[in-house]
């Protein structure tokens, strides 16, 4: 049976998850600079042992109020086709298995989220994962409406 | 070499052919401004020689690597220079126009190789015209030369010392009993081989086809570095001597061979001449007289030619196998300048920690020390990282050198009488910049041909001499290079200018323009004042292009013009582009790196000096009024300050075009790396990239020409 390993983090009350061959890794919030003129969801750049790295509030990016850095607060690294960058997340949760069978297409009125972030939705017991596509939480069209 | 030819070697030729591609585009080149300096002196016989090594190199290389069609060109173009060489005929015109186009079509080969494509350039029309060309002279060519080369093989065995260990002992020792023949072969490679050991290897390769190779000496090793072109190769096989001296002789590069029975005698270090009973090799005559002579063969003839033209220029041959260049991949270049940038970024780190330190322990020797030491690295790094960015730099003459060609074909195609003069080639820049600044100079010298230079008749009726110049030159100008085309012709005609721009609305008849703003018109995309769309330039692409290319390389270009006397622009760029110096400000809670070229000085400036003009704030310097740009506008920064009496003002342009930037504080000069901010972020107004600073924070640099545009767009 297809299983797939994913990250499951928390942005407010939602749980989202993510195919974890996409994650590099998990850091704690470092001091972050601001871009002036860059997309608003992109909350600045930061450096990840000598490299510069963009960082996107996925609050912002999903249209929820920002919220107050936390002890929880991470960001989780992305790496998408040798291009690296970072989405600051409330907590992550856990690392889990799902069977490939339990993973449903995004409903149609897709959870009041931009329907290109949104891979499918997974059952876990009770909880309801939401699974991003990581390659348009970056760049992709979205962001140039906003941008522009 | 056939494909077939090149899987029996079982030698990887890929391994080679990066090697071969540098070479054979460097006697391209070589072979190009030769051609051109040529055309200039007439018969200057040193100068064919080169170019005659240079075409020679070409084919000797092809043909190991098996591009035939590249192999069939230079081996006519050499037969034409030959004939030139020997004064049978007279170099024209004709010759060399048809030699560039050897080497053009030689080099569109070297690229489609270069691409792993099959060369499919044609060539049979440049092939016939050579021959053509070359025939003319046959009719005066005496036959003589060719009978007084039929004198048989005189090849003196060489005395060598094999160094046999016993197993190869044995195996010759089973061989001598079988009946079987054992040759010793001398070689000899062309002059100036290069990759001997690969030679020696094809031949010992093909070899092994027919029989068995016990030794070659010196080993292949030895051969790769040393200094000679000779080696021999001891050979078991069943074939006849004159076969295997065919098989050798097939591979290119190689001068000459000899066939020698090798006796049991010799195998043990006391080798004896002419001794043998296997083979009879009647045309081996072993003459007291040392050094090879021209042996009936196929390709005796360019044998013989090479012959003749290695003694007189031996003493300059031998001298190459020194090295004092190698090539190195520029991705491990880019690595090492890379930890270079980490290095300095990690020693301001060190210098901050030292300077904590000391606030904290104060007079603590052990910290004193530290600090010490922190200096002595500082000196060391920053010559470290100019030995290393050095590295990077490479001689604008090799763009230079595309010039003359370029003009000189422009030239015939116009019929204007242009001379070249170029200065500076030595002048060094940064490889990127090399790379991207050729087309932007191509596209000026075009411009200065077509529109810049009259023709003869024109000049002439002026008073002007007939032969049109134009100077291309480099030099450094404090922490930029600047490049100077400048060409003696009309000079650009702002009258017409202004009324084109008038005409396309680039600029609206209320603007009262100095001549200098209109010349700078040109530069504004859309804008082509050319009446005639001509070959050479005015295709519509104007010099917008070229304002393009150089703001990508942070460069700037400046016109100067004279009615009727000429015009030249000059190119600002700046020395390297990986490690800077910057000037840290900072502006709110925000720190920003101002790269310090572009910073002309500081100010500090009271409020009641502020004017406004239209929406622009301003201030009088030095009887000029200087406009502001506040950062914290511009990058939407939170205004958390109270109204000041004065601020800081960071001037920053060149010339007549510097705006100031109005900034909160000045923290300082700095050595930066500078860090592109990724393909998301890339190209956002008024950044130029990142850097990290020594507490590890990321600082954002400043683009200090997409500021000054902004501004001096809106005013």
């Amino acid at each position: 049976m297809a299983e797939e390993q994913l990250v499951t983090f928390s942005l407010g009350t939602e749980e989202f998850a993510v195919d974890i061959m996409k994650v590099q890794e998990i850091i704690r919030i470092p001091p972050i600079t601001r871009v002036p003129k860059a997309p608003d969801y992109v909350e600045g750049v930061i450096n990840l042992r000598g490299n510069i790295i963009p960082v996107v509030d996925l609050r912002v990016r999903f249209g929820m109020p920002r919220a107050e850095e936390t002890e929880q607060s991470r960001i989780v690294v992305f790496q998408d086709e040798g291009k690296v960058f970072g989405a600051r997340v409330d907590g992550v949760t856990e690392v889990l298995r799902i069977a490939s069978e339990a993973i449903e297409p995004p409903p149609p009125v897709a959870l009041g989220l931009d329907a290109d972030f949104i891979r499918g939705v997974g059952k876990v017991g009770e909880r309801l994962l939401i699974l991003l596509n990581v390659d348009n939480l970056m760049g992709g069209k979205a962001s140039h409406a906003q941008t522009t | 070499m056939s494909q077939e030819e090149k899987k029996n070697t079982g030698i990887d030729l890929e391994d080679f052919l990066e090697f071969y591609l540098l070479d054979s585009y460097e006697q391209v080149d070589k072979l190009g401004s030769g051609l051109l300096q040529l055309e200039k002196d007439g018969e200057n016989i040193s100068l064919i020689n080169e170019l005659f090594r240079s075409v020679h190199s070409l084919k000797g290389a092809s043909g190991t690597m098996g591009f035939t069609p590249i192999v069939e060109l230079t081996h006519n173009a050499e037969d034409l220079l030959d004939k030139i060489r020997q004064g049978r005929i007279p170099v024209t015109n004709e010759i060399i126009d048809v030699l560039l186009e050897v080497a053009d079509r030689v080099k569109k080969m070297l690229v489609q190789v270069e691409n792993r494509q099959p060369i499919t350039e044609e060539y049979a029309e440049l092939l016939s015209k050579m021959k053509v060309l070359s025939e003319l002279g046959v009719l005066i060519e005496s036959r003589q030369a060719l009978s007084s080369q039929d004198r048989g093989e005189k090849f003196e065995k060489r005395q060598i010392d094999f160094s046999l260990t016993p197993d190869e002992m044995e195996i010759l020792d089973d061989t001598f009993l079988s009946g079987k023949a054992v040759y010793q072969l001398d070689i000899k490679l062309a002059p100036q081989t290069m990759m001997k050991d690969v030679r020696a290897l094809m031949v010992s390769q093909r070899l092994e086809q027919f029989g068995r190779v016990v030794k070659i000496v010196p080993s292949l090793e030895e051969l790769s570095t040393a200094d000679t072109e000779k080696f021999s190769i001891l050979y078991i096989s069943n074939e006849s001597p004159a076969d295997i001296k065919a098989e050798i002789l097939g591979i290119s590069e190689i001068r000459d061979v000899a066939v020698h029975p090798f006796s049991r005698s010799d195998a043990v270090n006391c080798p004896k001449l002419g001794k043998n009973g296997k083979v009879q090799p009647s045309a081996f005559i072993q003459p007291a007289e040392q050094g090879p002579k021209p042996v009936p063969q196929v390709k005796q003839a360019q044998t013989s030619r090479t012959d003749s033209r290695g003694e007189g220029v031996k003493t300059t041959d031998n001298g190459n196998n020194h090295v004092h260049t190698i090539r190195v991949d520029t991705a491990r270049m880019d690595n090492l300048i890379n930890l270079v940038g980490e290095m300095v970024i990690t020693r301001t780190r060190l210098v901050k920690i030292g300077n904590d330190l000391q606030a904290q322990y104060q007079g603590d020797s052990l910290i004193n020390s530290l600090n010490e030491t922190n200096v002595y690295l500082g000196r060391l790094m920053s010559d470290l990282q100019e030995s290393v960015m050095r590295l990077r730099m490479v001689p604008i003459g090799t763009v230079f050198s595309r010039f003359p060609r370029l003009v000189r074909d422009l030239c015939r195609k116009t019929g204007k009488k242009i001379e070249l003069a170029i200065s500076g080639e030595e002048t060094e820049l940064d490889k990127t910049v090399i790379e991207a600044i050729g087309d932007p100079l191509t596209h000026l010298i075009r411009n200065s041909v077509d529109h810049g230079i009259e023709f003869p008749a024109e000049r002439l009726a002026q008073g002007k001499p007939e032969t049109g110049t134009i100077t291309l030159n480099a030099y450094q100008e404090g922490n930029h290079i600047a490049i100077s085309i400048a060409d003696d012709g009309v000079g650009l005609k702002l009258d017409k200018i202004y009324q084109k721009a008038l005409e396309k609305g680039l600029i609206s008849e209320k603007e009262a323009l100095s001549d200098k703003e209109i010349a700078n018109l040109i530069f504004l995309p859309g804008f082509s004042t050319a009446e005639n769309v001509t070959e050479v330039s005015g295709r519509g692409v104007g010099m917008d292009v070229v304002k393009k290319a150089l703001d990508s390389l942070g460069g700037l270009i400046e016109i100067k013009t004279n009615q009727g006397q000429g015009t030249q622009f000059i190119i600002r760029l700046p020395l390297t582009l990986a490690i800077i110096q910057a000037l840290l400000v900072k502006v709110e809670q925000e720190i920003y790196a101002i790269p310090l070229s572009a910073v002309n000085e500081t100010l500090i400036v009271k409020t009641q000096e502020l004017k406004t003009v239209g929406s622009l704030p301003m201030v009088r310097l030095r009887g000029n009024t200087l406009p502001l740009l506040s950062l914290r506008q511009k990058f939407d920064l939170p205004e958390n300050r109270e109204e000041q009496e004065e601020f800081f003002v960071v001037v920053v342009g060149l010339g007549d075009k510097a705006i100031g930037l109005i900034v909160d504080e000045l923290l300082g000069q700095q050595e930066i790396v500078i860090k592109t901010l990724g393909e998301y972020l890339s190209g956002l107004p008024g950044i130029a990239g990142a850097t990290i600073l020594g507490d590890g924070k990321v600082t954002l640099i400043l683009d200090t020409t997409s500021l000054l545009k902004d501004v001096l767009i809106a005013g």
